[in-house]
């Protein structure tokens, strides 16, 4: 897998800036936040330092208990000092979910990037998935977390 | 009792009560698990039909369509993606990279998916997705091979990839079909989740509704009882204060809990200063606390009811003041709400117990005084006889002697008065001795027609005097012996004749006797042709004092007592009286009384015969030696003057020692005892005489007294008197005495049969016919000729031959079977062996009429025979 983060407005110039340098960047970005008109991006490593959460929880969408580890969702919007409004999430096939930073809470959901210990390739809902902790609390088991729990995930913008 | 409580709560309304409070117990206990069972069903009901919307939103899930839309919508997309041309080919070639993996992960999700479970349930599904899992499994090499390998192989990938959207078409067509069935069977879910959630609301609201009712009612009946209880409270408090009695109430403690108004007046204490106070200590008599604290120990301990319960007992109370007064107490137990309580009604009787102490003071003193008056009446009687029996005897003695015919006058009105002053002292006396029901009952054989026949004799003159003729009419000739008291029955006829002569003037007084054998009665009749009394006056007659027509009062003289004492006479003697009269045509006053004999037996002396009226110094009677002791000097010389007439000799002693020795010197015929005398009284007199052993131990006895009480009667007789002279001592009287004074001998042996006829058979059956006839003839003869000689002279003097002549007669009779006569005999023989002259002389007077009897009871055998 050599790419896997297709920005639709600015992600045109870390693909050019790919082309331009494609031996140099040995980290390929993950994830492009849009805040404020700024961009940020954050690969593997960038989503590692921000503190890693991991849960077992069972999906609809998988077969058995699966372990997720990833970035909390609050401490994203901490990062991005979020305190309300929406975050408007994007997938490679630019399926767009709205999720309220409401939902942004401890033992909350997280932008899942392993899989039972494993980086997940976009064929197994990778790179990014964002996830809940669906056996923790019933209110996470409803069609509109479930249509928030978005896979392939590639770029989140920030929106009130 | 408590004034907040039902006086006398039932054990029946305690049990309601109770089963009431159970009956709420139990509703409310219901009503918590009626609601309990409807809030835990409610609870899992509500929580089962959030699982199933829960389960529908879910299941139902936009995503699975839209996962089954989008593999659609991604293979499309990768299709598109490789036709394109537009892109430089490196750029086309990433495209499709990027494409493949979504559509990779896409069909990869619906193998594994939870929410697809159902999809892949259906075969053709499962193959499918399978088949297509190959596909791209196998396509995956040139995927990640070389760019130039996959550029060409683009268009054979693109064929490849197009043929896979039929498949893809089926899944999501049975995707659809299936979850659509599977929607439909989640709504029903709910739909019946919710449902049921509904009955079970209606049927809590229903409950509830039930029990908002249930409450309401309970409410209501609480409301009506409490009420209905007030008035009942209210109402029993005016009953118990305004109680004319006291009522109060105490625990079982003896602690005062109620006392009403009635209660403070009659004790003295305020209802707030007894109510929990001790009861014993107020209003119980010091000298009863030990009685009462017993009696309420046993109670506790038994249950034993003395006094509780028990109806009206009469006590006494305590007032505050420590005034003890009588109570008139009722006392009831009951089951109060603290136990059991004593509720007590007493009313003080004080003015009662007064009014019967005035009432029993009241009768105590009148009988007192009727006492008094009694005693009163019988000491003057007494003390008024014995002068009287002065005058009287002197009277009887002073016409013996020579009198000119002025003198003789004088004395005629002095012995009438003399005499009419006797009758009424005798008659107050009478009055008072039986109306104390102190007069004797004697029982002696006696004939009456004898007795009227006497009697009638004597009243022969005063009836003259007023031209009114005297008969006696007995109409059974074999009715001559009753028991009883002859000197009632005279006192009775005399009583009855007076008064007919009274109101009779120149007629006839028919003096009849009639025996009733049935009814074991006999009956006397004084019939009249006098004036009459009339009807309304026959009821009065017999009464006191009585007064009746002023005419008839005003023409006679009297106490007015003379029918009253007939009537209690009567009474006396166990019989009737009774009275038919018509004004002017006369009256009949009849009298029955109880003949108090079985059978007719035979009687010594032979009625309508009467003896002749005695002539005092007829030769024939003999001449008794009497000692007779008497302390007053005038009833001496009366008594021995009296004596001398009657033809006897006497001996005086002025006291009971004297005459106790002159019986011992000497032999007397009889002894007239006084006995009212100084030192010795006759009493103690007779008693000596009889108990010496001296000549006059069996001599008989005659007390001569004013004391004719009967006990005194009894005491003489007691002591050996044969019979009582009560003074003034008439001569009619003392010749009596003295000639009858064994008179009851004579009937000793009256049921002896006159003849024993069954010897009389045997010995006519031993010497026939003939012999008997001759024997019988030759005794005849013999007692015709005794009869006319010794026994007619009953001549003392010859007492030897008298005695074998009587011996000899005796044997005769009892050899023939005379067995009355033959006993008659043998008796005289005894009493002349023991030297009983008198008692000797009185059984040979009675000789003449038994043989009299005996002779013609024989002639009227003999025809039969």
């Amino acid at each position: 897998m050599l790419s896997t983060s297709f920005p639709t407005i600015t992600g045109l110039v870390f693909c050019i800036g790919a082309v331009l340098a494609p031996l140099q960047v040995v980290a390929e970005t993950l994830l492009t936040v849009t805040h404020e008109g700024k961009v940020q991006t954050y690969d593997l490593d960038a989503l590692k330092e921000m503190g890693a959460v991991t849960f077992e929880t069972k999906t609809i969408w998988t077969d058995g208990p699966q372990s997720f580890t990833g970035v909390s969702l609050l401490k994203l919007a901490e990062e991005l000092n979020l305190e309300d409004g929406v975050l408007l999430a994007s997938a490679i096939n630019d399926y767009t979910v709205e999720i309220p930073i409401s939902d942004a809470v401890e033992g909350g959901p997280i932008i899942a990037y392993l899989n039972n210990g494993e980086p997940m390739s976009v064929r197994d809902k990778g790179p990014l998935w964002i996830v809940y902790p669906y056996d923790s609390d019933p209110k996470y088991r409803s069609e509109l977390i479930y249509s928030r729990s978005i896979w392939q995930l590639d770029r989140i913008e920030t929106s009130d | 009792m408590p004034p907040d409580g039902p006086a006398n709560p039932t054990k029946n309304s305690m049990a309601t009560t109770h089963s009431a409070r159970t009956n709420t117990w139990f509703g409310a206990l219901l009503a918590f698990v009626v609601f309990s069972a409807c809030a835990v069903g409610i609870y899992y009901l509500s929580a089962d039909a959030r699982r199933e919307i829960d389960a529908l939103a879910t299941a139902n899930a936009d995503s699975t369509q839209w996962a089954l839309a989008q593999s659609e919508v991604e293979l499309l997309a990768l299709l598109s993606e490789t036709l394109r041309s537009d892109l430089p080919e490196e750029q086309q070639i990433q495209n499709v990279r990027r494409r493949f993996d979504v559509f990779y992960s896409r069909v990869k999700t619906m193998q594994e998916s939870a929410v697809l479970t159902g999809l892949r349930q259906d075969d053709d599904a499962r193959a499918i997705l399978t088949d297509v899992s190959n596909l791209l499994d196998n396509l995956i090499p040139v995927m990640d091979g070389p760019d130039a390998d996959l550029t060409a192989a683009l268009p054979e990938l693109t064929m490849q990839i197009d043929a896979i959207r039929p498949a893809m078409r089926e899944v999501s067509l049975i995707g659809v079909g299936y979850f659509s069935r599977s929607a439909d069977a989640q709504r029903a879910r709910v739909a019946n989740a919710l449902l049921r959630l509904g009955l079970l609301t209606f049927l809590l609201v229903a409950a509830l509704s039930a029990t908002v009712l249930a409450l309401i009612k309970s409410y209501r009946t609480a409301t009506r009882d409490g009420r209905e209880k007030a008035e009942a409270q209210k109402r029993m408090a005016v009953i118990v204060s305004t109680s004319l009695d006291a009522i109060i109430a105490v625990d079982i403690e003896g602690r005062v809990i109620e006392f009403n108004r009635a209660a403070e007046t009659i004790f003295g204490y305020t209802r707030d200063e007894i109510i929990g106070q001790q009861m014993s200590d107020k209003i119980i008599p010091d000298k009863l606390h030990a009685a009462h604290e017993t009696g309420m120990k046993r109670y506790i301990e038994t249950r034993e009811r003395r006094v509780v319960g028990q109806g009206r007992v009469q006590l006494e109370a305590k007032h505050k003041s420590g005034r003890i007064f009588p109570v008139e107490i009722s006392i009831s137990s009951a089951e109060g709400p603290e136990g059991e309580i004593f509720v007590a009604y007493l009313r003080d009787i004080s003015n009662r117990i007064t009014k019967q102490e005035e009432l029993v003071n009241a009768r105590d003193k009148a009988v007192a005084g009727e006492r008094a008056k009694a005693d009163l009446v019988a000491v003057m009687s007494h003390e008024m006889r014995t002068p009287l029996n002065g005058i009287v005897g002197a009277l009887e003695l002073l016409r013996t002697t020579k009198l000119d015919k002025t003198q003789s006058n004088m004395t005629d009105v002095m012995g009438t008065s003399a005499e009419m002053l006797l009758h009424h002292v005798n008659a107050v006396l009478d009055m008072s001795r039986l109306e104390a029901g102190a007069a004797e009952i004697i029982k002696r054989p006696f004939d009456p027609a004898t007795v009227a026949q006497e009697l009638l004799s004597s009243l022969k003159m005063s009836a003259k005097n007023r031209g009114n003729m005297l008969k006696l009419n007995v109409l059974d000739p074999d009715f001559n012996l009753v028991l009883g008291d002859p000197g009632k029955f005279r006192q009775i006829l005399t009583n009855l004749v007076s008064n007919a002569i009274k109101f009779t003037s120149h007629g006839t007084i028919t003096v009849e006797i009639e025996p009733h054998f049935a009814e074991a009665q006999w009956e006397l009749r004084v019939t009249d042709d006098g004036i009459g009394i009339s009807e309304q006056d026959q009821t009065k007659v017999f009464d006191d004092f009585v007064t009746l027509d002023p005419s008839y009062t005003r023409a006679q003289e009297g106490t007015g007592l003379g029918l009253a004492i007939v009537r209690r006479l009567v009474k006396h003697l166990g019989g009737e009286i009774g009275v038919e009269s018509e004004m002017g045509a006369g009256s009949v006053f009849w009298v029955r009384l109880p003949t108090n004999v079985a059978s007719e037996t035979s009687g010594a002396k032979d009625k309508g015969h009467p003896s002749p009226p005695p002539a005092y110094a007829d030769q024939t009677r003999p001449a008794l030696l009497i000692l007779l002791v008497e302390d007053n000097a005038i009833n001496r010389v009366v008594a021995r003057e009296m004596l001398s007439k009657l033809g006897h000799a006497c001996v005086e002693a002025h006291n009971g020692a004297e005459a106790v020795k002159l019986a011992e010197m000497q032999a007397f015929d009889a002894i007239l005892m006084d006995i009212s005398m100084p030192d010795m009284d006759g009493v103690e007199a007779t008693k000596q005489i009889k108990a010496s052993t001296g000549p006059n131990a069996k001599t008989p006895i005659f007390a001569v007294t004013a004391h004719a009480m009967p006990a005194d009667v009894d005491r003489f007789k007691a002591v050996g008197v044969v019979d009582v002279l009560v003074k003034p001592i008439g001569l009619d009287r003392l010749d009596s005495l003295l000639t009858h004074g064994a008179k009851q001998d004579q009937h000793l042996d009256a049921a002896a049969p006159i003849w024993d006829k069954a010897h009389q058979r045997e010995l006519k059956g031993t010497m026939g016919d003939e012999k008997w006839h001759d024997l019988m003839k030759l005794f005849v003869e013999e007692m015709d000729a005794a009869c006319k000689s010794t026994f007619a002279r009953s001549d003392m003097a010859n007492i030897d031959g008298l005695r074998s002549e009587v011996h000899k007669l005796a044997g005769s009779a009892s050899t023939l079977g005379a067995s009355r006569l033959g006993e008659l005999l043998r008796r005289i023989e005894v009493q002349l062996d023991a030297g009983n002259r008198i008692t000797a002389r009185n059984l040979i007077r009675l000789v003449p009429d038994c043989w009299s009897k005996t002779k013609s009871d024989a002639m009227r055998e003999a025809p039969s025979d």
